[in-house]
């Protein structure tokens, strides 16, 4: 099985920089959920989009009960991103722009 | 229009956008602390230069500034060699070498990719560039039925100062 950054480089690279502690985040082109953890855990709530289903699974699958609560998943790409009535203090784009 | 248009009109002013990126061009293969040889994803910095050069846009136009930018290494780690071909083999923008392909078939140990990280920090801008304001106000005008007045039309009729 194939484990992505299993030390959690990434992650601890933006956390180092950025607090998402309280704040609203957008997750652009979630993938299986390598950094959805990351911001669930820690952000107020979390918009986590991916054109792909099946990543969508993947990523809701690594949540807990309680982050899960947190994060409101959608399958579409950055092109059809249109939420009028939201705004989000922190963009996570990890390998996805 | 690129995703980072999108996303400016989600964010609050003074948001921050996270990004990264790989950016190796040769990726170190490697198993049992010996190296096997490297991917060849010379096609995939080809998409992130055409990338950059979007985000270079945006922040021309005032909508973003680079706030932070630093470099890091993540290690992916795979049961097997096998493993390691097929799922590698999907990455976009990636070939495996035909003699890195070969070693890969005969390693039964696990493998690990070394690719270096790019991360990127940027600032949404409070303001719209005076480009982009037009562009919604002309939006809006449409949405709402606004049509522009007629210069001439338009005018306050000449009356004489006699009449």
């Amino acid at each position: 099985m194939q484990r992505c950054d299993a030390e959690g480089v990434e992650a601890a690279a933006i956390a180092a920089l950025v607090s998402l502690e309280g704040k609203r985040v957008l997750e652009v082109g979630c993938g299986t959920g390598r950094l959805t953890a990351l911001a669930a855990a820690r952000a107020l709530r979390v918009y986590a989009f991916d054109p792909s289903a099946e990543n969508v699974a993947a990523a809701r699958a690594v949540l807990t009960g309680e982050q899960r609560r947190r994060v409101r998943f959608a399958i579409h790409d950055a092109e059809a991103l249109d939420l009028p009535r939201e705004r989000f203090d922190i963009a996570l784009c990890g390998w996805s722009l | 229009m690129h995703a980072l248009h999108n996303i400016h009109a989600t964010l609050a002013p003074g948001a921050i956008v996270v990004d990264t990126q790989p950016v190796s061009a040769r990726p170190q293969v490697a198993s049992d602390g010996v190296s096997l040889g490297s991917l060849d994803m010379r096609a995939w910095l080809d998409t992130i230069q055409a990338v950059d050069e979007r985000v270079a846009e945006t922040i021309r136009i005032g909508l973003y500034e680079l706030q932070h930018e630093s470099r890091f290494a993540v290690i992916d780690t795979f049961d097997d060699g096998p493993e390691c071909a097929e799922i590698v083999d999907g990455w976009r923008g990636t070939r495996v070498p035909h003699g890195v392909s070969t070693r890969l078939a005969a390693t039964t140990s696990q493998v690990t990719v070394r690719q270096e990280i790019r991360l990127r920090l940027f600032r949404r801008e409070p303001r719209f560039s005076r480009g982009e304001a037009s562009v919604r106000l002309a939006s809006r005008r449409r949405e709402s039925g606004y049509r522009q007045p007629d210069p001439v039309s338009a005018a306050p009729a000449r009356t004489s100062p006699l009449s």
